[in-house]
């Protein structure tokens, strides 16, 4: 990797400037250290939110709430007011902030947990409501008596510190720094702290993890039928995220030597939120640079622009400007930038654009040509990836024995309307079954009950002899079923490679500290994955789009990259539900090929919906008409064709007596 | 007191507290129902409506307690006068800093909705100045139970528990009226459960969610209003606390639900009024969110809100 | 009455329809088959002003629809029953077909309508006050199109109307769009059944992947050997 020069003196100018900054203030006496160092806590904090909110989508508007619990078990276990132990040792500072970093990572799996089975803006308002009952509940355990017909087990028990809060706490210790009179090692503790988190996070971001994560953000179902866990993927994203906020309340704690409740309001929650809406939610850059404005426009340019203003005021004469207080305008003015920045930029200050730009005529007939012309990358055996092939049942011994799928008398209904009426479907090991019927028959519901989104109200399902009854879809990709949807469903801010990564999900098992320490293990498992990725997308002729974003792919594409990222995660049983929908006739019979190379060689046994009668027809094994939830026929495609009740059904009525019916009333 | 006197005073507390809130949190629910939208902004017009009508009050010569003739003509004009305001008000909000939004992120209007709080907030700091007002006690105080029914109780029912209730409650019953029976309040529902086949219909679906911000700022005004005259006191910060409270009521009844709204916020008025007199004032918004919390842990989708299917 | 002329619709980067043109002329039944994903529902969008063609022109009785909002476009006369039926499901029958009336000027005129939809429709008038979401399928396509005659409209837009029901069911169906045009509104049919489809049409376009590759008389397109192979399952 060659090194843009440009970049890299921008890189040690910013370290230069961050390491010289306090020593410059020092000798302008600007005295602006400690309310920069207050500034990159709160960043810290942003950051950790980002991983809450930006990553994994979960909108958290309760974030100080951790920065509560951090700065006071900081506070409580090194504060003489409660007779701490830890009180009064050199080494205290440094084992607290890894005990706040902990009990935050604790609080935030408890306040996590009703993630379980709250969605969306309920949960938000669940993190809202733990971001009001833990100051509340700070306050009043400062003087706790429990009274119970006066039998008093608990007098006057002092917990928090109650209204008065924690003074003093202890302060780290280090041979020879001053921690106690200056500012300036405060400034670097939290810069170490700062960009240690800073590269933390990104090696997460660039993780199994991390990928995870933005999977969840963009598409949860999507991300439950790839193999991605959203159970634990979001208790981790809270649990993750409140560590971070644990470190920078201890560190909080120790600097401003005092702590007391009104610091975790609500409002300190929205301020953080506004820090990485406003930077745009998911960039780290941006995080930065939202959680750096507000502070200064907070802290600096309010309280400075009042002192311009009453000097232009003296300097012109103009006596209203003499006595203009602008920091009464502060929420003012903090507001309507935030209204501005929004307006201006949706998607936050570095965030990545989302509207589609409208290209111009001339241009869309461009690429109209273009991708009319490029022939569909023909399927070639020689390029299937070597390790799917390894990963496919070795003899045929394995094909023709028992059924992979065998499934007995699935029913399910919505409200009034029965979408599966006793469905019986068995598909042989390595066999292509199709499943037809009209619009709304019910097949697309048949693959939501066997993919584990839908539960059945009554039925069997046994995949490879093992019932899969009540298994999560996450669960059900893990154990080799993979599906594609009918209307496409990717994860489309992520990048195409990204999204076949996240595939592979469930067949990795990299954990926290293996992304961010990376020992080689790990570093050779994600180098595999990308292999793997790479392989699978070279496969089925995307090699040269790794990069690009999802959204941004045609139609065709979109459709060959949902099947390389169920390809990734290993299936042994594959489910299209109208892989050549909207396609051209020569995408179409690429894809039919693609269908057929993939059951040739590699013996997985594929389920298809299909309404294209010349792709089912030619491919499948064996068909199952479905109508009216109901399984009409099954057999082979030429028992199908002949089939009077499919005619009836599906290909059209006797149509004979209508005919003469219109003529006759016409 | 006797314990159950003490019971009925901090029902009928809770009554109106949850009178005030259901009004506020109708407003929360109708606006999300219609565009997803948590309104932050919704709790400060609230206040401000509160600060609006003690404007009109001020402006139309009254001071001191209204008597009579004054009572059925110049509070209903100070009602419809502080509605109209407010509901300009919020579709102006709507205009300004949310509709330029529509079909960008979730996120971006949330935070504008924040923003414009924080401005709504610092208006009112420096209109009212920073210490509470005391708001004129326009609204003759009679103790029902004595001076009207000549019973001795310890029970404390006066005129103005039963303004705040009826005032309250013809409001809700004519929202009610106007979203079941008429035109554009079909429009509205319509809207909200689909708004693409909405439009399909003929039905103007800017012009539809520009009608939801206007009702909710009336209700929000008329909220106000009532708080002012109940309570004689109105600060610039009370739309936060207020505006929360009215946001779990909302939640809680299940969100973009009306009758949930009205039910939550009965529900939220009578817990807060019961803790703050079984338990300890101090513990009371903990309660009502530990509640919401447990509520929403066994009813994902409120009390009274429909599950949303989500469709592979 | 309608016409569409090299119509290109986006979805974000993803083509839909590249330059589609057909017509309706009064009185007709067209209908417009093809697989699914081909454009056919984008089309009738396209005309309702859902989405907007990025070129090409749509017009309707001398107006220019391409710049209409869909809220004028249905109060001139225009009404769909949309694919997948989209009921509201939290609103009664009733209330469902008021709402299809939403946009009309002739408030009065709605009762007899109300009246001739359940002449159409008995099983409607059973149910007026049941909730739309739990009607069964068949009574939600019923409704669905219920509700767009409400409007009156001189142009119907059908998506799938067959879509989920039983072949009696459908049968019926497609009887009373017989019967509804007979009476004199003009439908344009976009179905994946396309044997009953061209049984009931006048004219049809066949449509693929954003292009119309075939029009002709109904009775014609039914004898094709394309349309046959592909869309009737036939070898």
């Amino acid at each position: 990797m060659t090194v843009d020069p440009r970049r890299a003196l921008g890189w040690a100018g910013l370290a230069a400037g961050l390491l010289i900054y306090p020593f410059l203030d020092r000798a302008f006496g600007l005295q602006t250290v400690h309310a920069v160092s207050d500034g990159m806590i709160y960043v810290l904090l942003a950051l950790g939110l980002n991983i809450v909110v930006g990553y994994a989508g979960l909108l958290d508007l309760g974030y100080a709430a951790f920065f509560a619990i951090g700065a006071y078990t900081m506070g409580l276990l090194n504060s003489p007011v409660l007779g701490s132990p830890f009180y009064g040792h050199a080494w205290s500072f440094w084992v607290c902030i890894w005990l706040a970093a902990a009990v935050s990572a604790l609080l935030g799996v408890v306040i996590g947990a009703p993630t379980l089975r709250v969605r969306g803006d309920y949960l938000a308002i669940i993190t809202l409501g733990f971001g009001e009952i833990i100051p509340v509940a700070i306050r009043n355990l400062g003087d706790i008596t429990i009274d119970i017909g006066g039998w008093r087990p608990i007098e006057r028990l002092n917990l928090t510190g109650g209204e008065n809060g924690v003074n003093p706490v202890g302060r780290p210790y280090l041979p020879g720094v001053p921690f106690e009179t200056d500012p300036v090692p405060w400034y670097f503790l939290i810069l170490v702290v700062g960009l240690a988190s800073l590269w933390a996070m990104n090696r997460l971001r660039d993780s199994r993890l991390g990928r995870a994560w933005m999977a969840i953000r963009e598409d949860e179902t999507a991300a439950d039928c790839t193999g991605v866990n959203p159970i634990s993927t979001k208790l981790l994203a809270f649990a993750l995220g409140a560590s971070f906020s644990g470190f920078a309340g201890s560190i909080y704690a120790a600097k401003l030597q005092a702590i007391t409740p009104g610091a975790f309001e609500f409002q300190v929650s929205i301020m953080l939120l506004c820090m990485v809406v406003l930077g745009g939610a998911g960039s780290l850059k941006g995080v930065i640079l939202g959680g750096m404005l507000i502070t200064l426009f907070d802290r600096v340019v309010l309280t400075q622009s009042t002192f311009m203003v009453r000097w232009l005021g003296r300097t012109t004469g103009v006596t209203a400007l003499t006595t203009a207080d602008l920091t009464l305008w502060r929420w003012f003015f903090f507001g309507l930038g935030l209204v501005l920045v929004m307006l201006l930029r949706p998607e936050g200050l570095a965030g990545r654009r989302v509207r589609p730009q409208a290209p111009d005529a001339g241009d869309a007939d461009a690429d109209d040509a273009l991708v009319l012309d490029a022939p569909a990358p023909a399927p070639r055996a020689d390029a299937l990836p070597r390790w799917l092939r390894e990963g496919a049942p070795r003899n045929s011994a394995a094909v023709g024995a028992a059924p992979i799928l065998e499934v007995r008398g699935l029913s399910k209904s919505f409200g009034g309307v029965v979408a599966l009426n006793a469905v019986d479907l068995v598909v042989p090991r390595g066999a292509v079954i199709g499943l037809i019927g009209p619009n709304g028959a019910g097949k697309t519901t048949f693959f939501n009950v066997v993919t584990g989104l839908a539960r059945p109200d009554g039925g069997s399902i046994t995949f490879e002899g093992a019932p899969l009854a009540r298994l999560r879809p996450n669960a059900i990709v893990a154990r080799g079923i993979a599906r594609t949807f009918q209307s496409i469903r990717l994860f489309p801010q992520m990048s195409v490679l990204e999204n076949v990564l996240v595939g592979e999900h469930c067949r990795l098992v990299s954990t926290v500290p293996g992304a961010v320490l990376r020992p080689p293990a790990v570093v050779a498992e994600e180098a595999r994955a990308r292999a793997r990725a790479r392989e699978l997308l070279l496969f089925v002729g995307l090699g040269g789009k790794a990069d690009d974003l999802a959204r941004n792919l045609p139609y065709g594409d979109q459709r060959r990259l949902e099947i390389a990222r169920a390809l990734a995660t290993e299936p042994r049983l594959l489910l299209l539900d109208e892989p050549t929908a909207g396609m051209n006739p020569r995408e179409t019979g690429t894809l039919t090929e693609l269908i057929d190379l993939l059951r040739r060689e590699l013996a997985l046994s594929v389920l298809l919906i299909e309404h294209d009668m010349g792709v089912v027809m030619g491919i499948s094994d064996r068909i199952t008409v479905l109508d009216y939830g109901t399984r009409i026929a099954e057999g082979t495609p030429a028992e199908i064709q002949r089939h009077p009740r499919v005619i009836e059904a599906y290909l059209g009525t006797g149509g004979e007596q209508d005919l003469a019916a219109r003529d006759g009333a016409g | 007191m006797e314990w159950w006197e003490v019971l009925v005073q901090q029902t009928i507390n809770g009554l109106t507290r949850g009178a005030v809130f259901a009004l506020i949190a109708l407003g929360y629910t109708m606006v999300y129902g219609i565009i997803e939208l948590i309104n932050f902004a919704h709790g400060d017009v609230f206040m401000l409506g509160l600060f609006i009508s003690l404007a009109w009050f001020t402006l139309l010569g009254v001071t001191k307690a209204l008597t009579g003739w004054q009572l059925v003509t110049l509070l209903p004009l100070v009602f419809l006068l502080t509605m109209l305001t407010t509901a300009a008000l919020n579709v102006a909000i709507d205009r300004v800093a949310y509709r330029p939004l529509r079909g960008s992120t979730r996120l971006a209007p949330l935070i504008t909705a924040i923003g414009v709080s924080f401005m709504l907030e610092n208006i009112a700091l420096l209109w009212q100045g920073p210490a509470p007002i005391a708001y004129p006690d326009v609204m003759p105080s009679v103790d029902i139970l004595r001076d009207w029914l000549g019973v001795e109780s310890a029970i404390f029912i006066t005129t103005k528990d039963l303004f705040v209730v009826g005032a309250a409650i013809p409001l809700m019953v004519a929202l009610n009226y106007f979203v079941t029976r008429t035109r554009w309040g079909k429009a509205m529902r319509a809207t909200a459960q689909d708004r693409e086949t909405a439009q399909a219909m003929g039905i103007n679906v800017e012009r539809t969610i520009l009608l939801t911000f206007f009702v909710g700022g009336a209700l929000a005004g008329a909220a106000g209003l009532i708080q002012g005259m109940y309570y004689n006191i109105g600060m610039w910060w009370m739309g936060y606390q207020a505006g929360l409270r009215a946001f779990t009521a909302a939640v809680l009844g299940g969100i973009g639900n009306m009758a949930g709204a009205a039910l939550g916020g009965l529900m939220i008025g009578f817990l807060s009024a019961w803790s703050d007199q079984y338990i300890s004032a101090r513990w009371t918004n903990a309660i009502v969110f530990s509640i919401l919390i447990l509520v929403l842990v066994f009813r994902p989708h409120g009390l009274m809100g429909e599950r949303t299917s989500d469709k592979a | 009455m309608l016409e569409l002329t090299d119509v290109h619709t986006y979805y974000g980067n993803i083509r839909a329809l590249r330059g589609i043109g057909l017509a309706v002329a009064p009185g007709e039944i067209v209908t417009l088959i093809g697989a699914n994903g081909a454009g056919k529902t984008t089309t009738l969008r396209t005309i309702l002003g859902t989405v907007r063609p990025r070129r090409g022109s749509v017009s309707f009785d001398g107006h220019r629809l391409d710049t209409l909002s869909t809220d004028r476009i249905v109060r001139l006369g225009i009404a769909q029953s949309p694919e997948g039926r989209r009921i509201f499901p939290r609103m009664t029958v009733l209330e469902n077909l008021e709402l299809g009336a939403f946009a009309r000027a002739d408030r009065q005129a709605i009762a007899p309508d109300l009246e001739r939809v359940f002449t159409l429709f008995p099983r409607l008038r059973e149910r007026t006050t049941q909730k739309g979401g739990t009607l069964s399928g068949g009574e939600q396509q019923m409704l669905a199109i219920g509700r767009a005659l409400m409007a009156r409209p001189t142009l119907l837009l059908l998506d799938e109307p067959s879509m989920g029901l039983s072949p009696i069911l459908v049968e019926t169906i497609f009887r009373i769009l017989g019967d509804i045009n007979r009476q004199g509104t003009t439908i344009l049919l976009v179905e994946q059944n396309a044997r009953m489809a061209l049984r009931v049409a006048h004219r049809g376009y066949v449509i693929q992947t954003g292009r119309i590759v075939l029009q002709d008389a109904a009775a014609e397109l039914l004898r094709s050997d394309v349309v046959r192979k592909s869309y009737l399952g036939e070898k």
